[in-house]
Order: structure tokens, then sequence, then C-alpha cells
């Protein structure tokens, strides 16, 4: 175990050295070394425009990705377990989720302004069949044994819902809710900076500057808030279900 | 990773450089992820097999593990194609309004609703012909495994 982060820190380090050389070589103005942007960044957090429009994008992306969690995962599951509803449904979910949400955004400029909604429609419908799909697939490959043994013990439809199926789901809302929000955070800086506001403004507006230091400050402040999120919903599901631990490391997300 | 790119538009002045830069970032780890994924999953019981007949580390590598994990393969350039086409479509929008994306631009300016849906009709209908043809390919290719 310990190898295994002494090689992850090697891994690590190298990929910093490789950035310092690569900053060094290039100038920067084309690609700032580590050690200019380490010193920009802390200028940048101690000035806190960065941090405050961060919070207020991410608000309103939280509004998005909330929703398309609500909405997504009921369908996604009737549409798992229902015909009838997969029938009617996939081949809208397997048209809309090859659609870019970049592509939406002139669309919707049209259609909700710039204000708050615009932002929030974009981040649910880059979210929304992420998250169906994912979880879509995980109601689909319940085990039929598990729903049998249910069935012959007398258990009515509503209890076997919530005592097998919704169980035997519970790695995938995991997992749903993971690709989603790697989306959610995607489709919120594309959105911003269409319109060059919030997050995605400040990232637009850094990239005009005459160094880039500023810029990948921002990047590294987004990686870092990808990777917590991450981190922190995959904390959660640690603490509510210990006993999926090693399945959710191991199964890759479905599409 | 759009933004990725942004960063990178400064040190690839062509414009088809920065763009094809965009392709590769978005789709670049989405298949490493996937493939790996696939490898990781080879059934055990497979390369126990290849090992009792003697079978030395290049041909497990080429005869068991290989076969054994292409269908993650195809399900990684499946996403990593979509992820390239959003890539492509997002690129031309954002630092070179080029081809559909400027299409698009004009329209919207124009607010010519029509051919703003248009245009976005034609990207499903690409995404869609896309995913078909490599599952189409898949089929083909991989007989032994066929998808629900």
């Amino acid at each position: 175990m310990s190898r295994r982060i002494a090689y992850n820190l090697a891994g690590v380090a190298i990929a910093l050295l490789l950035w310092e050389a690569i900053g060094r070589l290039m100038g920067e103005a084309l690609f700032a070394p580590l050690s200019v942007v380490l010193v920009e960044y802390v200028k940048m957090l101690g000035d806190g425009q960065m941090l405050g429009e961060l919070v207020g994008s991410l608000r309103q992306m939280l509004v998005g990705y909330v929703l398309a969690c609500v909405v997504g995962l009921p369908i996604g599951v009737g549409m798992g377990r229902s015909r009838l509803l997969d029938a009617l449904l996939h081949p809208w979910l397997s048209m809309l989720v090859v659609t870019s949400v970049a592509s939406l955004v002139p669309l919707f400029v049209i259609v909700f302004g710039t204000g708050f909604w615009f932002r929030a429609v974009i981040v649910f419908l880059a979210a929304v069949w992420y998250v169906m799909l994912t979880i879509y697939h995980g109601a689909r490959g319940i085990e039929p044994r598990l729903l049998d043994v249910g069935r012959s013990f007398g258990a009515p439809p509503l209890t076997r819902f919530h005592k097998i199926i919704l169980p035997a789901l519970y790695p995938y809302v995991v997992t749903a809710l993971r690709i989603g929000l790697v989306h959610a955070i995607r489709a919120m800086v594309v959105a911003e900076m269409f319109i060059i506001l919030g997050y995605g403004g400040l990232i637009y507006r850094a990239s005009y500057s005459l160094t880039t230091a500023p810029l990948l400050g921002l990047l590294l402040t987004l990686m870092i808030v990808g990777v917590a999120a991450n981190a922190a919903l995959q904390r959660g599901t640690r603490v509510l279900a210990p006993w999926y631990e090693d399945k959710m490391g191991r199964s890759a997300p479905p599409l | 990773m759009l933004s990725g790119a942004i960063a990178m538009s400064p040190a690839m002045p062509g414009r088809t450089k920065s763009k094809a830069a965009l392709v590769f970032l978005m789709s670049f780890f989405e298949i490493l992820v996937t493939v790996a994924a696939g490898v990781r999953n080879v059934e055990p019981g497979f390369l126990a097999v290849g090992r009792s007949f003697g079978a030395d580390r290049w041909r497990l590598i080429t005869r068991v593990m290989l076969p054994a994990s292409l269908p993650f393969v195809f399900a990684g350039l499946r996403i990593g194609l979509v992820r390239g086409i959003n890539a492509m479509i997002t690129a031309e929008l954002f630092f070179a309004a080029v081809n559909l994306g400027a299409l698009m631009k004009l329209n919207a300016q124009r607010f010519d609703m029509a051919g703003l849906l248009s245009v976005i009709v034609l990207l499903c209908l690409l995404g869609l012909i896309a995913q078909g043809g490599l599952k189409a390919m898949e089929a083909r290719l991989l007989p032994w495994h066929v998808r629900g």
C-alpha cells in the first residue's frame, strides 16, 4: 500500500517537473512554468476574485445538477425496469446523449438570455442524460434471481422495489451522480465562457492576458474542485454503504 | 478539458492545430480510462488457463488479454468519438469560428431559430451515425460479444 502511495507521489512529481521544464522551454507567454504559476496562484487566492466567482458559479451549477439528478434518476430506473418506457424513450435518450452541449449554448442564449436559468438549464441538459443512462444500465442489469426470490416469498411489488431493486441500484446511483457531476462542471464552464460571466468568463478573459500564469491557475482550481467533489462523493458512499466499496472501484461507467 | 485547450491555443497558433488538440484532450482520457478498466476486468480464469498451457508473458498479453478487453476498447472508441465530435463543435464555436460553429453563430445572430436547430439536429445525427457505425463494426469484428 505504502509502495503504491510512493509511486503515486513519484508520478505527480514527474508531471510537475515536466510542466516546469516545458514551461521554461516555451516561455511564460505560451505556457507558464509551475514556479511562476504558483506565485501567481497565491496572489489570486489573496485577491479573492477567483474564489468569489467560483462560489457563485458553483451555486448555479448545483441547481442544474440537483435538478438533473432528481429528474434523471427516476426516469432512468423506470426505463430500466419497464419495457414500454424503454421503447418509448430510448431513441431520444441515445440521440440526446450524443448531442454536444456546446452546440445548444447559442440556442439557449436566445431563449433564456444570460441569467441564472440559462446556466442552470445548460448544466441540467449536460448532466441529465448521463445520469439517466448510467442508472438505466444499473436497473436493467439487476439479477433476475434476486427478484425471483422476493416473488417466491410473496413480497408485493412495492416491497420488492425498496428491498431489492433500490439496494441493488445503490452503486449505480453513486456512479451516476459522479458522472453527472463531471459533466455539470464542464457544462458550467462552457456556458459561462460563451457569455463571458462567472468563472468561465474569468477563464475566457484570462486567455487574453500576456502571460498564461493566471489562466493555468484558474484551471488548477477547477481541477481541484472536480477532484475534491469526486472524492467527497466517493467518501459518502464509503460511509453510507461500505459493502459496495469493491464493486465501485472495479466497474467501469457504462455507456 | 475545454479550458485546457484555451490554455493551449496561444501555444498553437494554427486553427486546425488547436482544434485537433482539444479533440485529442477530450477523447484521449475517456479512451484511456475505459481501456484500463477493460484490461483490469479480464477474467482471471482466462489468464490462468493461458498460464497453465505454458504461455509466456507476451502471448498472455497478445492472445488473452487483448482479445478479452476488445469490447472495452470498442466502448472506449465510441465514447471517445462522441466526445471528439463535442470537442470539435466546441472548438468551432469558441476559438475559431469556422465550419458548423460559424454557421451556428451566424444563425444565432440573425435569430434564425430554424437554421440554428437544423445545425443541432445535424450534429445529433452525426453523433448517432458515428455511434451506429462503430457498433456495426463491433458486431462484425467481435461476434462473440453480443450486446444486450
